[in-house]
């Protein structure tokens, strides 16, 4: 690979698959420029689930689209470095690639892979699901035909496709919902890669189909040690999967932790009247839900200072309507960016 | 676990939605459809020039008489294939008012053909509202005042040339593209009356109905049209009046183009009626007359006219074709496909190429419709993304 | 029953709606001739009540069905079978799938429903004012002038500002458009609401501010609510009775509490067991095993149970003969032959 891929700076921790700092990816729209990610910072070890909820709006899923370099045109790569290590060790800055360059290229699918909410929008409709995962293997890989067809035919099986000697003749509209996404995760797979990116993958699914899919991305994980990037605005699911969780509000990264820290010990306000405002089985019938207050403020006119501080009960006027909060870092390695994250007055105000 | 939340029961009742948000008075809040539609095609600038383009094009046909500076019958026969003539605005190195040199008709020795050249030393200025021919002005007014013109009667200004019998062939495209546009509008106007009539039989009814329709549009649709007009046109008797020629052959032009305007008004009933709110309209006992008028046919009529502006130069490019094969309009009538008659003959488009210049009109309002049309039907439904 | 009841239609007190052997089959259409090829029984023998000021919870997967019933309710669409009585706030007790459509106008003031789309159930042509006081209009109550001040005082109810009075719906926000749903649903002072997947679409935060409006507005105005979700966190919240719905048939129906606490039927434990809790101590502990399969193709049902083909205890029976919904306990009912026998897990509340 050329010069530029390597990184001049100070590199990562060697269990580290993927970084980002200070990521920030604008959109010129009619009505003003629209910063849908302003100062995105979170990483992802190898062979570890990274859950990232986060409402609508909160920019989780432009961060997502701009590791694969996969952002509409029109968007503006700001701010930011995101860096990934190859399988070969070698580290990659990502935001300096041309993102229709050959090492973009051989990074999708090869190095990462990724799934959507909507199958249908990553499978071709006019092609069998065998030919679209052969030729992704041809694709990364020196092989023949009959081996390509024999590995998708091996990883329909992975993905617990029924019949899978049948279904890879099949079209995706063929498929039922719940097959569509495994036949997408399937071709995801394809190349083995270290990195999977799963945007909102089970939101348009069932309650029992997306427990299938939850449960088939867990033994997957471990099966062929891959790191997951998941994308979600559900916390059970979330709990379910992640290993450590990121929560985005406004284009911003709040709070990060692992998954027990984020739902036992939440620091940051956002993420505390989340949790509460979540009915739970087996022990909200009746009462009454905890709400935050307002809606997410439009993209155009984000708040001054803390962008959570017209929403948030704790915010003190002054400080939080002023200054942009910094992270603060815990002694686990829990941050929280709020002015007043594990201070006492907080834990006051939640009690 | 405690509810911070616990506020005294009277106020549970205003849950606090945006407690902090300032009521903003943004002016795209209550602005009506058609300023939100108004507001996105202004940003289609093509669409913009070509609206006032057309608007002027309009303008110029309705008045052409009071425009163009001759009859559109009037022979010259000293005054054959004249080309263009130049309007300036310098002689001899000053700067004037505009006007025109006089032409000298003269023989060329070799091949002893008309060629005309310019007087350098007769200066004749262009007047405006100058007396000439007389004429009805709207068909009400008599009167002889033209636009523009020149004092001289035995000089002229073609400002686009003349054609074989000397008629002033700007003049011939003004009142021409009274007759093209006409057409086209009222071409559009009988297949707009069959085409919504059809199309919302089809879409909103549905079943056998639906069926038969969409099958009878596949059916004109699948014609081949040029032999379908020339059997239709060919059928029509050569004696019958030119004005009612002019009015049959724009139904036939209709006839074959409603299809295109009841495909977008069927399928705007069909999505229509699976929209959540005409469901919600039913529901709050809604009559079928009110949902069809209140909640059906606003959402529709954007769509519809964006469909018939497109359908306008589908129309125009009908006649033309026809007239050109000498099918459709015949002379004495003006029209652009008549016109073009004139510009068959490769000889004469080799030494008077002025003659294509209804063409040339044709491309650009054609053009002109289609980007208007693009503008509207981009902001046809200012509600989407 | 009572002297209030003039027709000879009648039934319990307490209730509202007394769904009976309702059935909705949609036929499948094919070739240029719409020839029948089959139907699609979105609701097939469904029988239920709904008791007054009560959320009567629906619950079921996509395909379920339970956005049918509600439509049926609603006679948004006519039944196939069976009959839907409701009773109005006079007492009288009609069937409202027989009614003509003048008197069908009428019901319809008494009963109005929520929709999921917070962008589809709005006409965005329309300002808040004609859209919120489109039912006044069409059923001629007051003058512009007590309309507007209506609208405004409705406005007011679900918490939006009366200044709005002016907006048109493409200026606010997917919660607050559906608050805006909700003014309009109840501008003519309903008895019963019918939500479907009214809170789906929303952001979680969102949510739950319009569960907690749904809730006082109950309160407010003795609504009967029936709610029709996916999401069972949501339904347990909010409902006094929950429905579970598969493949357009009933499965069980009782109170939320002991039906959560200890379900009847396999399809209950199942859909309680995938639901993911916000709770990652709890999901390690639970050993969660998925349901197998998927629901079937509407028009293939598979004979027997609906469901035997995915149950964990089905036997022959159950492939052959299709239970019926039966009375195991007070309260409480469930179509599965082998409801006595089986010891179903619910929801450990913590």
């Amino acid at each position: 690979m050329s010069d530029t891929t390597r990184t001049s700076q100070s590199s990562m921790p060697p269990e580290r698959l993927l970084q980002l700092d200070n990521v920030g990816v604008h959109f010129p729209t009619r009505d003003g420029l629209v910063k849908a990610v302003n100062g995105v910072s979170y990483h992802v070890n190898k062979g570890e689930v990274l859950g990232i909820v986060g409402e609508s709006g909160s920019g989780k899923s432009v961060t997502a689209r701009s590791i694969m370099r996969l952002q509409p045109k029109n968007a503006i790569n700001a701010s930011g470095t995101i860096r990934y290590r190859c399988k070969s060790g070698e580290e990659l800055l990502i935001n300096e690639q041309d993102r229709l360059g050959r090492t973009m290229r051989n990074l999708r699918g090869n190095e990462i892979g990724m799934i959507f909410q909507e199958p249908m929008t990553a499978l071709s409709p006019v092609h069998t699901i065998g030919t679209q995962i052969m030729r992704t293997v041809m694709l990364h890989r020196q092989v023949s035909k009959a081996d390509a067809r024999a590995r998708a035919i091996e990883l329909l099986t992975k993905v617990q496709m029924p019949r899978p000697t049948d279904i890879v003749d099949r079209f995706p509209h063929h498929l039922s919902g719940g097959m569509r996404q495994r036949a997408m995760i399937a071709l995801a797979l394809a190349c083995d890669p270290a990195l999977l990116i799963a945007d909102e993958p089970t939101t348009a699914l069932d309650v029992t189909t997306e427990a299938q899919i939850l449960e088939l991305l867990k033994r997957l994980q471990d099966e062929m040690n891959m790191a997951i990037v998941f994308i979600t605005h559900n916390f059970g699911v979330v709990a379910d999967i992640a290993d450590r969780v990121a929560v985005m509000y406004l284009g911003r990264v709040v709070e990060t932790g692992t998954v027990d820290e984020i739902f036992y010990e939440p620091k940051h306000p956002y993420t505390q009247a989340l949790l509460q405002s979540i009915p739970r089985l087996g022990q909200s019938h009746g009462r009454r839900l905890r709400t935050i207050a307002g809606m997410v403020p439009d993209p155009f006119n984000v708040p001054t200072g803390c962008s959570f501080h017209p929403r948030c009960m704790q915010a003190v006027g002054g400080i939080c309507d002023v200054k942009t909060p910094d992270d603060v870092v815990f002694a686990s390695g829990q941050r929280a960016r709020c002015h007043f994250a594990g201070q006492d007055r907080q834990a006051e105000a939640a009690q | 676990m405690t509810d911070i939340q616990t506020l005294p029961s009277e106020t549970l009742l205003v849950p606090p939605l945006a407690p902090k948000e300032e009521f903003k008075a943004d002016a795209s809040s209550t602005a009506k459809p058609w300023t939100l539609i108004w507001w996105r095609f202004r940003k289609h600038k093509l669409a913009v020039v070509s609206l006032a383009f057309m608007v002027i094009l309009g303008l110029l046909a309705v008045f052409a008489d009071f425009m163009s500076p001759y009859a559109p019958t009037t022979i010259n026969r000293v005054n054959t294939f004249a080309p263009p003539t130049v309007v300036r605005v310098v002689h001899e190195g000053t700067l004037q008012r505009p006007f025109i040199y006089a032409m000298k008709r003269v023989r060329d020795p070799e091949t002893a053909r008309v060629v005309y050249q310019e007087d350098r030393t007769k200066v004749l200025p262009i007047d405006f509202f100058v007396r000439g021919e007389p004429y009805a002005l709207l068909g009400l007014v008599d009167t002889d005042l033209h636009f523009f013109g020149i004092g001289d009667r035995r000089q002229q200004i073609n400002l686009l040339g003349t054609d074989s019998l000397g008629r002033d062939i700007f003049t011939r495209l003004l009142y021409g593209a009274r007759v093209t546009l006409s057409a086209g509008l009222i071409g559009v106007a009988f297949s707009f009356v069959l085409g919504l009539a059809l199309g919302a039989i089809s879409g909103y009814y549905g079943g056998w109905l639906d069926a038969m329709i969409q099958r009878l549009m596949e059916f004109i649709r699948s014609i081949p049209t040029i032999p379908l007009w020339m059997g239709l046109a060919a059928a029509l008797p050569i004696a019958w009046d030119p004005l009612f020629v002019y009015v049959l052959i724009t139904i036939i032009l209709s006839l074959i183009g409603w299809t295109h305007l009841a495909r977008v008004v069927r399928g705007r009933f069909l999505s229509l009626k699976s929209e959540d709110y005409v469901l919600a309209a039913r529901l709050a006992g809604a009559s079928e007359y009110r949902i069809v008028t209140r909640h059906m046919l606003p959402a529709m009529t954007s769509y519809i006219i964006a469909a018939v502006t497109l359908a306008i130069p589908e129309m125009i490019l009908g006649e033309t074709a026809l007239s050109f094969l000498g099918l459709g309009l015949r002379p004495p009538v003006v029209s652009w496909g008549v016109l073009l008659q004139d510009a068959q003959n490769l000889r004469t488009i080799s030494l008077a190429p002025w003659l294509l210049a209804p063409g040339v009109a044709v491309i650009l309002v054609v053009l002109a419709f289609n980007f208007i049309g693009d503008g509207l039907r981009d902001a046809a439904d200012p509600y989407g993304q | 029953m009572t002297s209030t009841t003039k027709t000879k239609l009648s039934m319990h007190e307490d209730h509202i709606i007394s769904v009976r052997a309702a059935r909705k089959y949609f036929p499948v259409q094919e070739g240029w001739m719409r020839r029948v090829k089959g139907y699609v029984k979105a609701v097939d023998d469904i029988t239920f009540d709904i008791r007054k000021g009560e959320t009567f919870g629906l619950v079921g997967e996509s395909g379920s069905g339970k956005s049918s019933i509600a439509r049926l309710i609603l006679r948004a669409y006519d039944l196939t079978g069976g009959e839907i009585l409701f009773r109005r706030a006079d007492g009288s007790v009609i069937d409202v799938s027989t009614l003509s459509d003048r008197d069908l106008r009428d019901i319809r003031r008494e009963m109005q429903m929520i929709f999921q789309d917070p962008y589809s159930s709005l006409n965005p042509r329309m300002t808040l004012l004609d859209l919120v006081g489109e039912p006044l209009v069409i059923h001629g109550v007051g003058s512009q002038g007590e309309i507007r001040d209506r609208v405004a005082e409705l406005l007011r109810l679900v918490g939006l500002r009366p200044e709005y009075l002016t907006r048109y719906p493409h200026a606010f926000s997917g919660g607050q458009r559906q608050r805006i749903g909700i003014a309009r649903a109840l501008a003519l002072n309903p008895s019963f609401i019918a939500a479907d997947e009214a809170v789906s679409a929303l952001d979680v935060s969102v949510a739950a501010q319009n569960i907690n409006l749904m809730q006082d507005l109950q309160e407010k105005f003795g609504l009967t609510y029936l709610f029709i979700t996916h999401d069972l966190g949501m339904v347990e919240h909010i409902s006094d009775r929950i429905g579970v719905m598969y493949l357009g048939r009933l499965m069980e129906v009782g109170p939320t509490d002991e039906m959560f606490a200890k379900p009847l039927h396999p399809y209950t434990e199942a859909l309680l067991a995938a639901v993911p809790q916000p709770d990652p101590r709890g999901n390690r502990a639970r050993k969660r095993v998925p349901l197998k399969g998927e629901i079937a193709d509407a028009m293939n049902i598979p004979t027997g149970c609906p469901f035997h083909p995915r149950c964990a205890y089905a036997d022959a029976k159950c492939r052959g003969e299709v239970p019926e919904l039966r009375v195991v306990q007070a309260g409480r009912q469930v179509r599965c032959h082998h409801a006595e026998t089986l010891d179903l897990t619910g929801v450990v509340a913590e």
